[in-house]
């Protein structure tokens, strides 16, 4: 399949809602973001850390080591309040781009 | 969020941040080879296949690292380690390009200095911005109020903190105890007792004056270097001012000179030490003595304009000497209270000038880094080709120039502090020379925190300009053809930018030189023009530099001038004397007047003379007669004017029989006087060598503190005489008075006012000159390096030497060309500024009446600059001719 490209934006959202079913690590996050859409969507690491740190450095995540699942020393990320609200407002505001996007392909 | 915090701990703990995100790539790794397993690869398989999806894993941790905040610190810090090392390599381009830097930006310094110390500087005292001066005429803040008045604002003045009253100062006789009895001048400033615990000036010896003290003194930091060798055991010495024994309580700081600059004073007394100090008069009970100064400190919550206010709503009960009120005025102290549009336009001049200097030097200084960038193309094209952008290239270069920049201007501060000191020092002794060591003005040029933040903001500034285009072209590096160390042409510079920066040099080289070249012509004018009267063999003689202290009242004072008059007159050698208000070229006063047309006048120069004034000093009266003793005697309302007058006040009439009125009203409120025209004299120069006033009025009046005297032979000779003659009269007279002769003292003073413009000028012309000679130097023998197989082909195929000599010189043709044609222009243009702020009655006349177009000027500054910038490209031209084909061809 070729490659499609995602906005900065659209990622940091992923990331943040798959967060919000728990901590999980770098490798954990791509994963499910990769299951989750039926295998189209593949996060490359060199977009994947660099959002984490962003992420992290704006306040909507935090970090903390922790023992994965075949006890590899690995860095759980999750939520905070303020992401947990970052997120609800992303989640609302591509919900309306989306639909209006649709209305336009529909239409014109 | 501690966001601030972050940043800076991010920067601490860079290392395990490092460490943390190599373990967690390391996880991810592990973590996607585990699950290549799974899926069915072998171990190493699934490692590779693991690491070939990871991607380049430095470039994730690149890409990660600039994500966390505070990076462009980081950043910075690596750019200036690596700026460091790189200008260390290279110590020769790194000594010039500082030396270039530094000459500029140390002229800018200092020419900074002087504007800051002449016109801003504030009073070296606690929060400057509070004190005021007060004026008692709305216009000249020396205007002194009486004892009365002051006790008077201290009690009311509600907007502010503190009033001081200083007097003006004085030269008196000591017998100081130190120096073995020998009696010596010195200036003695009194003071209220509140003056140093106001100003919040502390002693840096001893202490200031204590409350009710009459008999303390306090000494200048100077004076206790110079007078007492800066003796500590000063403390507690009992000297004598004038006969009066004072004890020395402490030292002021060096900073300080006192409020009534440019002059400082050796001693402080208090008030109360005036009635002993000087007995023949009483400043601190008689209502219509004004003798003090003053100062106010104003409450921070008041402006200065609310303060004046209130001044003005209190001074409406005191009266001027002829009955009209005073209107006072307040302006915020300065150090030497300058200003005004004249200062600011001869500092924007020297402002610009010394940019134009900086200019030129930066030029070089651009020409030099393009050259560099060119032999690092190679190092910048593999950091291109690593994966290192653009901007962060351009930074790291810019970086470089600003460190440069950053040293020069370290050395340009050395040289400013060098310079500065010299200036002060030389004007010191200067000064002192000519006012026979009465008088030394108090210049401190020490920079402070504005001058130091100015040249850094320059110095950053400069470094950023010069290396922002060769750093932008640097980077545009072609990363193929430099990897295979293929000289690029596109590196080294185009050849058309490199001529417009030359232009640039030749065009502001032309504009400082043609400026020097008008300034020295007008001072070598000023040397040669003939003042009008017989100067060589004038003398002024001032007894008394404060007549108050010469007798109590007016009939006293009469009868001493008599008798200094008639003393005068006996001097050997002397021919003529005149009493005189005034001394040529020291100062003059102005008045409006009216015309018996109704027509009003301003800017009147009015002098009081006696009879003997036009033949002493050598003028002859062309029509009337001159004054008679009985209208000298009895100041009768009369007056001489010159031809210059009689043409501005009754254009094409006869002026003898008119009368001038006097607008202003008489004390008790009667009109003014109107004096009638008795003489026309001829035109000289009184107030200013280098222009003929539009109006010179002479009323008569007997002698009373001034003479001019006119000698057989050198006037030198009878100085000493007639201190001898004034001694004989009363002993202190002869240590009150001055005795100048006119050539070695005002029109010494008018020369130089003349000749230092001129001097700057053509010390920053040549500086300017020799930077451009440099980088034309520079630039032709760069550009005869780049072409030597060219000119070797030449050369074998069969051309003569004189033709690849003349090749290389057109090239700079063109740019000279254009330099000198915008040059020129300038030229022009600053010569018609030149003549335009002459106007101004105020300003001398620079050029001394040359006018705009001085064609021999400007064509001698184009010559110099013609011919030292032809040899400067002549000699590396010459290189090119001895290319010696064979191995010019062999080379690649």
């Amino acid at each position: 399949m070729a490659k499609i490209e995602l906005l900065q934006g659209t990622l940091d959202l992923l990331i943040l809602k798959v967060l919000h079913g728990g901590a999980q690590h770098g490798f954990g996050i791509a994963q499910r973001i990769h299951l989750l859409s039926q295998e189209v969507l593949t996060v490359e690491e060199g977009s994947l850390y660099p959002a984490l740190y962003r992420l992290e450095e704006k306040g909507w995540i935090e970090s903390e080591w922790g023992q994965s699942d075949n006890n590899r020393r690995a860095k759980f990320y999750s939520l905070t309040k303020a992401g947990r609200k970052q997120l609800a407002t992303e989640q609302q505001s591509w919900d309306r781009i989306a639909a209006a996007i649709a209305q336009v392909l529909a239409g014109a | 969020m501690a966001f601030p915090f972050q940043r800076l701990r991010h920067l601490f703990r860079r290392k395990r941040f490092e460490a943390d995100m190599a373990e967690e790539l390391q996880a991810h790794l592990e973590m996607q080879a585990a699950a290549n397993r799974a899926a069915g690869m072998d171990a190493d398989e699934a490692r590779y296949a693991a690491r070939r999806q990871f991607g380049g894993l430095d470039q994730i941790k690149e890409i990660a690292r600039a994500q966390r905040a505070g990076v462009w610190l980081e950043q910075l810090l690596q750019d200036v380690r690596y700026a460091t090392r790189a200008l260390r390599k290279n110590p020769g381009f790194t000594a010039v390009v500082v030396l270039t830097l530094a000459l500029g930006i140390g002229l800018n310094t200092v020419a900074f200095s002087f504007y800051h110390t002449l016109v801003g500087k504030p009073l070296p005292v606690r929060s400057p911005g509070e004190i005021l001066r007060v004026s008692a005429d709305g216009r000249r803040f020396q205007s002194p109020f009486s004892h009365d008045e002051y006790v008077d604002l201290q009690a009311r003045l509600q907007s502010a903190a503190a009033v001081i009253a200083t007097s003006p100062l004085q030269v008196l006789l000591t017998t100081s105890a130190a120096a073995g009895g020998r009696a010596a001048p010195a200036a003695v400033q009194l003071v209220s007792e509140n003056y140093f615990t106001v100003l919040g000036v502390p002693a840096v010896l001893g202490r200031t004056f204590d409350a009710g003290a009459d008999e303390e003194a306090v000494l200048s930091f100077d004076a206790w270097q110079r007078r007492f060798n800066g003796d500590r055991n000063v403390i507690g010495r009992t000297v004598r001012l004038q006969d009066l024994p004072v004890t020395i309580v402490g030292v002021a700081p060096p900073s300080f000179g006192g409020t009534t600059p440019p002059s400082a004073p050796d001693f402080w007394l208090p008030m109360a030490a005036q009635p002993r100090l000087l007995p023949n008069v009483d400043w601190l009970h008689d209502p219509a003595t004004r003798a003090w100064q003053l100062l106010v400190r104003r409450r921070a919550e008041f402006t200065p304009d609310q303060v004046g206010a209130e001044i003005q709503v209190v001074a409406r009960t005191w009266r001027q000497p002829d009955g009209q009120p005073l209107r006072t005025g307040v302006q915020t102290a300065t150090f030497f209270q300058l200003g005004g549009p004249e200062v600011n336009a001869v500092f924007v001049t020297l402002l610009l000038a010394v940019g134009l200097i900086l200019l030129v030097g930066g030029i070089n200084v651009v020409n030099l880094l393009f050259a560099r960038n060119a032999v690092r193309e190679h190092e910048l094209a593999i950091r291109l080709a690593l994966g290192a952008s653009r901007g962060r290239l351009l930074r790291q270069l810019c970086t470089e120039s600003m460190l440069l920049g950053l040293l020069g201007g370290a050395g340009g501060l050395l040289l400013a502090w060098w310079a500065c000191g010299g200036i002060e020092t030389w004007q010191t002794t200067f000064m002192r020379e000519i006012t026979r060591g009465t008088w030394s003005p108090f210049l401190d040029l020490t920079p402070d925190a504005l001058v130091f933040a100015y040249t850094l903001a320059i110095a950053l500034g400069a470094g950023l300009l010069v290396g922002l285009r060769p750093a932008w072209h640097g980077t545009r590096v072609n990363v193929e053809a430099a990897l295979k160390q293929k000289s690029s042409e596109a590196a080294s510079g185009i050849s058309g930018r490199r001529n417009y920066l030359l232009a640039v040099q030749v065009a502001a080289s032309l504009l400082l030189l043609a400026g020097a070249g008008l300034l020295l012509r007008g001072a070598s004018r000023a040397l040669t023009t003939d003042p009008g009267f017989d100067a060589p063999h004038l003398l002024a003689v001032v007894a008394w530099s404060n007549l108050q202290t010469a007798a109590p009242n007016a009939a006293d004072q009469a009868r001493r001038a008599r008798e200094i008059d008639a003393r005068l007159r006996s001097v050997p050698g002397v021919v003529s004397v005149s009493g005189a208000d005034r001394v040529p070229f020291s100062g003059h006063s102005i008045s409006t007047f009216v015309t018996d047309e109704n027509r009003w006048v301003n800017g009147c120069v009015t002098m009081h003379v006696d009879r003997d004034y036009f033949s002493t000093l050598g003028l002859r009266l062309v029509s009337g007669r001159p004054f008679t003793a009985a209208e000298t005697a009895q100041a009768a309302p009369v007056v001489i004017i010159t031809q210059s007058a009689a043409r501005h006040l009754w254009p094409g009439k006869d002026p003898l029989g008119r009368s001038l009125h006097s607008p202003q009203r008489g004390p008790a409120g009667e009109p003014g006087t109107s004096y009638t025209v008795i003489g026309v004299a001829q035109d000289a120069r009184f107030t200013l060598l280098s222009r003929v006033d539009d109006v010179d009025l002479f009323f008569p009046q007997a002698a009373t503190a001034g003479w001019m005297v006119r000698t057989r032979g050198a006037p030198e000779a009878v100085v000493p005489s007639i201190y001898a003659a004034l001694k004989e009269i009363d002993p202190l007279l002869e240590s009150q008075s001055a005795v100048w002769t006119m050539e070695a003292g005002p029109m010494r003073v008018q020369w130089l006012m003349a000749e230092a413009p001129a001097n700057i000028a053509s010390l920053l012309g040549g500086i300017a000159l020799a930077l451009a000679a440099v980088g034309i130097f520079g630039v032709v023998s760069y550009g005869v390096a780049r072409r030597t197989r060219e000119f070797g082909i030449r050369l074998a195929l069969g051309a003569q030497k004189r033709d690849v000599i003349a090749l290389v010189l057109r090239q700079t043709l063109r740019p000279v060309a254009w330099g000198v044609a915008f040059g020129l222009a300038g030229a022009v243009a600053v010569s018609v500024l030149l003549t335009r702020l002459v106007l101004n009655a105020e300003m001398p006349d620079l050029t001394y009446g040359a006018g705009a177009f001085p064609v021999a000027t400007f064509a001698g500054a184009l010559g110099v600059l013609l011919a030292v910038i032809a040899l400067a490209a002549w000699l590396p031209a010459r290189r090119a001719a001895k290319v010696d084909p064979v191995v010019a061809l062999r080379a690649e």
